[in-house]
């Protein structure tokens, strides 16, 4: 629906279930995003733009590049974090005032100890839950509109803990969710989890969209399969 | 129902935030001006928020100790009306109360058996048949003879015919140049004419009065001058169904409102037909000061337009949005989600129609039945399943189930609120 061109800052996904995927440094760098960003441009500006891994670069660096967009006329700019980038109030602050006004934060599980443990990062889920506070109370702070989303990678070892992830992201405020599946995920094994999921989200208020699993497979739930954010990736 | 020297009337609005009743305004206006009332009938209006707990609004309303105390509902504020009215009979077993508005004056009978705590409706539009119900009241004749009027006698409820229109408009007193009603935060709301020249099933613009009628260019022209000039007035807003109803009526409003917006005085939020709108015609509305309009397209599946008795025509929407885009006026595009005939997929569509035009705002919201509409009435001939206590949200449709149905309110809160999210 809301067209946004992902754009990846390279590093690190920190927010993947360690024993699913492991480490990789993600191509391209950061000179290479700015050229994705200025190539996107001179073909027209794009209505939004996301710029993922966004824990992989420097506050200083992600807030030049959000006011390079914000100069190019692109008025719906988001990152995609594990939180780290947004910990601090005043990073927050800086991020929003450059011109962030989505956050989509990621949450693996429900609670510190089932989500540092697929995460493999002690300590991350209180830095995404934190993250969540700053970046809303930066924006309401400065007075501007903006949105919180949560990503949910959904693998074999989270699959029973997504509903109670669900449930916890609503309570934190937030306004919608992508629950992002392995594809290597049985729908027929995983779809009782998903839609209890769904639900949550619903009975909450909150829209939660699922992606990598097809919308026959969700049957029932085929409404889930869209998203609020259309997301296509900067090849 | 035996009073004092005076008769206390107590007029409540239990109003959206910010708001003030402007029926209210009218209605106790028209009152005022009653030679019959004159020197024995005393008015106060409560303007409340609607999310005050209808038991302070009862502690408000019982200590006016009135006589009468009246109501305007709507349906987003009838269950509050009411839990307030159930407290007040017990509190105040002698006040005359009475409500009405378009919640209420369509099914007034049956609210009349539902609700036992009220007294009598005022159905149709309520100036004139409020205040002949007052003076009917005041020498305590009997309420349910008043043309409009649907009371008890004797344990029964009873309807008197149907009050006329009122045909000449400017007959009802301006409650703002009477001092009935002042400009809220600095904004005022303003009607130059009612009825609608559409007929959409959904809505009881039109369906309530019939026909249009206007108040004179003089009276309108009188009004926005008075409150310009009030200290700290900044926005107007029309509360008209359609801004530009005739290119005549566009051009000479723009013309009224023209010296104001060079002041700075804006309009916010003014309905308008986006399909007649041009080059020429958002040029007028920004001379007028508009910053921001209203429009549908409601939906753009042909099934439920046809069902609707709507019309849309896709081309001369979106000429229209990018007219209003170019003169940099904010358009905000509404989508109502639950019409017969719509299927999941007509809703998707129409979603991601209004989010590629990027009309500057989104507003999606649930269908609701009111009574009087054309859908209330054809309700079970269309599948269309709805809530019968206020405010009426429909349930399901013969295309939507209910869950289906949530689910599509759910996503259309998340897409509004992301919509929002932009620099």
């Amino acid at each position: 629906m809301l067209e946004y061109r992902e754009i990846s800052l390279g590093g690190i996904d920190e927010a993947i279930c360690i024993r699913c995927t492991p480490r990789v440094q993600e191509e391209p760098t950061l000179s290479t995003a700015a050229e994705n960003l200025d190539g996107l441009v001179a073909e027209g500006a794009p209505a939004g733009v996301l710029f993922t891994n966004a824990d992989s670069t420097e506050l200083d660096v992600l807030a030049a590049l959000v006011r390079r967009a914000v100069r190019s006329d692109i008025t719906r700019i988001g990152i995609r974090t594990s939180g780290r980038i947004l910990r601090q109030e005043q990073d927050a602050m800086s991020l929003v005032s450059a011109g962030v006004r989505v956050a989509e934060v990621a949450f693996a599980g429900p609670d510190s100890s089932e989500h540092d443990a697929l995460i493999g990062v002690p300590g991350s889920f209180d830095v995404a839950a934190g993250a969540i506070r700053a970046f809303s109370t930066a924006a309401k702070g400065l007075g501007v509109r903006a949105a919180i989303r949560s990503r949910i990678p959904v693998c074999a070892h989270n699959l029973h803990l997504i509903p109670a992830t669900v449930m916890a992201c609503a309570e934190m405020g937030v306004s919608s969710m992508l629950l992002v599946c392995e594809p290597s995920l049985d729908p027929r094994r995983s779809v009782e989890w998903i839609s209890a999921a769904c639900d949550t989200g619903t009975v909450n208020r909150v829209w939660v969209a699922v992606s990598g699993v097809s919308a026959e497979a969700l049957g029932g739930l085929a409404l889930h399969a869209q998203d609020v954010m259309a997301l296509t990736e900067v090849s | 129902m035996n009073h004092g020297p005076v008769q206390k009337v107590v007029l409540v609005g239990l109003n959206s935030y910010g708001y003030r009743s402007l029926a209210l305004g009218y209605v106790r206006a028209f009152a005022q001006a009653d030679q019959r009332l004159a020197g024995k009938t005393g008015f106060m209006t409560l303007d409340l928020d609607v999310s005050v707990d209808p038991w302070w609004v009862a502690y408000r309303v019982a200590g006016l100790a009135p006589d009468v105390v009246g109501f305007s509902v709507a349906c987003w504020n009838a269950r509050s009306v009411y839990d307030a009215c159930r407290l007040l009979r017990r509190i105040l077993p002698e006040t005359y109360i009475v409500v009405g508005g378009p919640e209420v004056s369509p099914i007034a009978e049956e609210v009349l058996h539902e609700q036992h705590s009220i007294d009598a409706v005022v159905r149709g539009e309520g100036e004139e048949t409020f205040a002949e119900l007052l003076s009917v009241l005041l020498r305590q004749r009997s309420p349910w003879r008043v043309e409009g009027v649907t009371a008890r006698r004797d344990g029964e409820v009873v309807s008197a015919p149907d009050r006329p229109l009122i045909g000449d408009l400017d007959a009802i007193p301006s409650p703002y140049l009477t001092g009935v009603l002042e400009p809220v935060e600095g904004t005022a709301y303003i009607e130059t004419y009612r009825g609608c020249p559409h007929r959409c099933g959904y809505c009881f613009e039109g369906k309530g009065f019939g026909r249009i009628r206007s108040f004179s260019h003089e009276r309108v022209q009188s009004e926005v001058a008075f409150l310009a000039d009030s200290a700290g007035l900044g926005s107007f807003t029309f509360i008209d169904p359609v801004f530009n109803l005739t290119p005549d009526r566009l051009a000479w409003l723009s013309g009224v409102m023209e010296p104001y917006a060079r002041r700075g005085v804006r309009l916010h939020t003014v309905e308008v037909d986006i399909e007649r709108i041009g080059a020429d015609e958002a040029a007028l509305l920004k001379r007028a000061g508009v910053v921001s309009v209203e429009t549908g397209p409601q939906t753009i599946g042909g099934l439920a337009l046809k069902t609707c008795r709507r019309g849309f025509d896709r081309e001369r929407f979106v000429a229209g949005v990018a007219a209003l885009k170019e003169a940099d006026i904010v358009v905000e595009c509404d989508l109502i989600v639950g019409l017969p005939g719509d299927t999941a997929d007509d809703v998707l569509a129409g979603m991601r129609f209004v989010a590629e035009l990027d009309p500057g705002m989104l507003q999606m919201s649930t269908l609701h039945v009111l009574p009087g509409t054309d859908l209330w009435m054809r309700a079970e001939e269309v599948g269309l399943s709805f809530d019968p206590s206020a405010p009426h949200e429909a349930i399901s449709t013969m295309e939507i189930p209910f869950s289906d149905l949530r689910r599509l309110e759910v996503m259309g809160n998340a897409l509004m609120d992301q919509y929002r999210a932009r620099v």
